[in-house]
């Protein structure tokens, strides 16, 4: 019998039963306590930090509308480290005053020694965070910093986070050290790539230095210790940022690497989101290209390039045995003007039925048919 | 009574205790894992990182995929919180899936629909569309009408409409947070492996919706809907934030879950199954272990979705059902996973949790109830020792259960009064007195019923705004 001897002896079955209830009832005693008392400081906590919010907020734009001396009681606690850093972070977002003179008030209140101390500390989620934080105050001066600390960081987490805090105020011989670092580590997404890649060109901008990224790129181009998906991903990033003068190199790569499909790719998609007619070469060569990535990349970007030739090699690639070629070489005839239409009227009439619902759908695309 | 049988029912019941110590044990074990795991990923996802994602190239543009059948009390405020979510690419698809009501009539009058000749590749096996919309005053929201076919058929039409590479299914009683598409779909573009990603689902009875938006998070009215309020935490909290650590996260929850398109289309979609969410989870992770595809599917505790819950009994006990003839189809469709050293820790652990606990945790807790119950008749067991036995049961549950709601309150804060907390301590602490029993029953006798496809009928309510 259960509890009764036939089972465990029934003294010990008691016992372990009662004892077990006294834990749980002293657990969850003690969980229930310190949910009702975390809630109350947690909720009074929050309260706290919006009013220093609030007050943080209005001195900071009284001083920078009014440009007249600071009037800020020093932070000392983390709370008001963290409230004011937030203000800061948030203002210079706004993008409506100087970021310098927001960046001097966080090196008069000490924010940045704070964080900077915090940076050093031996938990990885508090070092993370401080670098977060200083990432955000853009301070060219941390340049060196975030290059030593790239140069111990062990954690993967903090490296992506200095890497990403460095690109934001990047000059020639950090954009070396990201690169570097970026092929060291384990490979991060190409979307992560071409994200820092993007703030290293709009930092190296603001400062006139666009050159030194091309000339980086054009060094890596047969640098085997350099992974291609890092190249590959500085080239996106330079199509992103519109970089103009990096086309003549995307060409380069372009014929550089004919195997390399993903490259190659990457070279006519930056190309095409530049704009830039130099490039028509590459586009068109991507047309005819019996790799289907090639060509529909390239018959993305093909309006680009309006001139009869290319609208003559699009032609064909609206009967392409792959769908999205045919799709984007309509749309693409579409946008080039009166030459790509007469090409796509012609072609409504063609057998080949699903060509004629593609070309009626690309010539109706957006204008209502019938409610 | 027999001596044998007494002997076969008291060490039945003996290895129903063990069953018993060792769902507990994991559960409890789940929620430290899940505390130490959402700490971590809540330090290192700011508000000011997320605000990053807005303005740079940091993102995937994704398509938002609405089925919606008979929806015409909520599928308004579901399309109207879709288009104030803050995200820098996206389009709303919006699958009505043959309708009876006037679903597809609302929808055209209030957003303006218009009918457009797009060209389809159909690359999945769905119902015909019979038109597509787009709307005037809203570009990125597209309307499909087609056949009705069932849920899984019009996610499969909604994907091959869909022009993005990241797809996002949600119901159509569901409401986002306005920043959670960005928090959901983070990690696709930070990580190349990722291939499906889940959000929480919170209970929306109750909270105070404004314009589409979710302004005030409440607890619920109804005991009923209180008692899912924390199911829900505690299950997206605990169990699936160490499922997504284990590597074996089995389950997105139909509500919210965001995949990327090539991979889903590489599976052939939605599988015709009254647990397609499941099911289309578990051959993500079939069709990726068998073609060795590094891949990662993971549970992201911050991006929410509000979803309205039945608030009477019959449609609870109805949905359940619903919710385990899915989970029990989609473990025999699979079935050459489980223990299978081949799918890894998924097929040795994952799938054995779920055959084992999910699939026939409420055939064996039914037992041990009647046999707790046959052995007290015959004198077998002691009355004291058996209320003893149940105030563990009970105090281990509370346990549990405050564990989860303090993990949402210290990592979330969502529920800014502290009655609302109280009160669904409370619900955690009755849920073993009735609820859990009801629930059980009803998820044994599904059991049985695996086969059926149907969905019953469905109440829904007009999601109500200030």
């Amino acid at each position: 019998m259960f509890g009764s001897g036939d089972i465990l002896p029934s003294y010990l079955a008691w016992e372990l039963v009662t004892a077990v209830i006294y834990v749980l009832f002293l657990v969850v005693s003690m969980l229930f306590l310190f949910l009702v008392l975390h809630k109350v400081r947690v909720e009074r906590r929050e309260r706290k930090k919006n009013t220093l919010i609030e007050e943080y907020r209005l001195i900071l734009k009284g001083y920078l509308d009014r440009d007249g001396k600071l009037d800020l009681r020093l932070p000392r606690s983390p709370l008001e480290f963290d409230a004011l850093s937030d203000v800061c972070i948030e203002l210079m977002r706004e993008k409506r005053y100087a970021d310098e003179k927001i960046k001097e008030v966080l090196l008069i209140t000490k924010t940045v020694d704070y964080y900077r101390d915090m940076s050093a500390s031996t938990s990885w989620l508090k070092r993370f965070y401080a670098i977060e934080k200083l990432g955000f105050f853009k301070l060219r001066d941390l340049r060196d910093y975030y290059r030593e600390i790239l140069s111990t960081e062990e954690r993967p987490e903090v490296k992506a986070k200095v890497i990403w805090a460095l690109s934001m105020i990047s000059d020639r011989e950090s954009l070396q050290v990201i690169v570097k670092g970026l092929s060291e580590g384990p490979l991060l997404s190409s979307k992560f790539n071409e994200f820092i890649f993007s703030n290293v060109i709009e930092s190296l901008r603001e400062v006139g230095e666009e050159a030194a990224y091309l000339e980086l790129l054009d060094k890596i181009m047969n640098d085997t210790s350099v992974n291609d998906v890092i190249k590959r991903d500085m080239i996106e990033a330079a199509g992103t940022a519109g970089l103009t003068e990096s086309v003549p190199l995307m060409i380069k790569y372009f014929n550089q690497y004919r195997e390399k499909t993903p490259m190659r790719v990457a070279c006519i998609r930056a190309i095409g989101k530049i704009g830039s007619s130099s490039g028509c070469g590459v586009i068109k060569e991507g047309l005819r290209s019996e790799d289907w990535l090639q060509r529909v990349t390239a018959a993305k970007v093909a309006h680009n390039c309006p001139d009869r030739e290319t609208a003559e090699l699009l032609k064909p690639l609206l009967y392409d045995e792959h769908y999205y070629v045919r799709i984007n070489a309509a749309k693409s005839l579409a946008r080039m003007g009166p030459r790509g239409e007469e090409i796509l009227r012609t072609e409504a009439g063609s057998e080949d039925r699903f060509v004629r619902d593609t070309i009626r759908y690309i010539l109706q695309e957006g204008r209502p048919v019938n409610g | 009574m027999d001596k044998d049988l007494s002997f076969y029912l008291l060490i039945v019941q003996a290895l129903i205790f063990v069953y018993f110590f060792s769902v507990n044990s994991t559960y409890t074990l789940f929620t430290f894992l899940s505390l130490r795991a959402i700490r971590r990923y809540t330090a290192t996802i700011t508000d000011h990182h997320i605000r990053t994602m807005l303005g740079g190239v940091l993102y995937k543009p994704i398509s938002i995929i609405v089925p919606a059948y008979n929806e015409e009390k909520t599928i308004h405020t579901t399309v109207r919180s879709l288009l104030h979510l803050e995200f820098p690419e996206y389009e709303i698809v919006v699958v009505n899936d043959g309708s009876e009501d006037s679903t597809l009539q609302s929808l055209k009058e209030k957003f303006r629909l218009v009918r457009i000749n797009r060209v389809v590749r159909v690359k999945l096996k769905h119902k015909p569309i019979k038109e597509i919309y787009v709307s005037l005053d809203h570009p990125n929201l597209i309307v499909v009408n087609k056949d009705n076919g069932g849920k899984a058929d019009a996610l499969n039409a909604g994907i091959d409409v869909a022009s993005y590479p990241l797809i996002c299914s949600i119901d159509a009683d569901s409401v986002l947070e306005p920043e959670a598409l960005l928090r959901a779909t983070r990690l696709f573009a930070e990580d190349r492996e990722v291939v499906a990603t889940g959000g929480i689902v919170r209970v929306l009875n109750g909270c105070v919706v404004q314009d589409g938006k979710v302004i005030e998070i409440k607890a619920p009215k109804k005991s009923i809907e209180c008692f899912q309020a924390v199911e829900y935490i505690r299950g997206f909290l605990s169990g699936r934030t160490a499922w997504s650590l284990m590597k074996s996260l089995l389950i997105i929850s139909g509500a919210f879950g965001v995949f990327r398109k090539d991979i889903v289309q590489a599976i052939g979609g939605y599988r015709d199954t009254v647990g397609e969410d499941m099911d289309l989870v578990v051959r993500l992770h079939r069709h990726c272990r068998e073609n060795k595809i590094p891949y990662k599917i993971i549970f992201v505790p911050d991006p929410i979705c509000f979803t309205q819950v039945p608030t009477d009994l019959r449609s609870l006990l109805r949905q359940r059902n619903r919710w385990h003839r899915g989970l029990v189809d989609s473990l025999l469709h699979s079935r050459k996973m489980l223990l299978n050293p081949s799918y890894g820790v998924v097929g040795l652990c994952g799938f054995f949790y779920f055959t084992f606990v999910e699939a026939l945790g409420p055939l064996v807790e039914f037992l041990g109830y009647l046999i707790f119950i046959l052995l007290f008749i015959f004198g077998l067991l002691s009355g004291t020792f058996a209320f003893l036995f149940f105030v563990v049961a009970i105090l281990w549950g509370m346990w549990i259960n405050i564990g989860s709601v303090l993990i949402d309150d210290v990592l979330y804060k969502r529920y800014s009064s502290l009655r609302d907390l109280l009160k669904l301590c409370l619900y955690g602490a009755l849920e073993l007195l009735g609820y859990r029993q009801l629930i059980t029953m009803e998820r044994m006798i599904a059991t049985f019923e695996f086969w059926r496809r149907d969905w019953g009928k469905q109440k829904r309510h007009r999601i109500e705004e200030t």
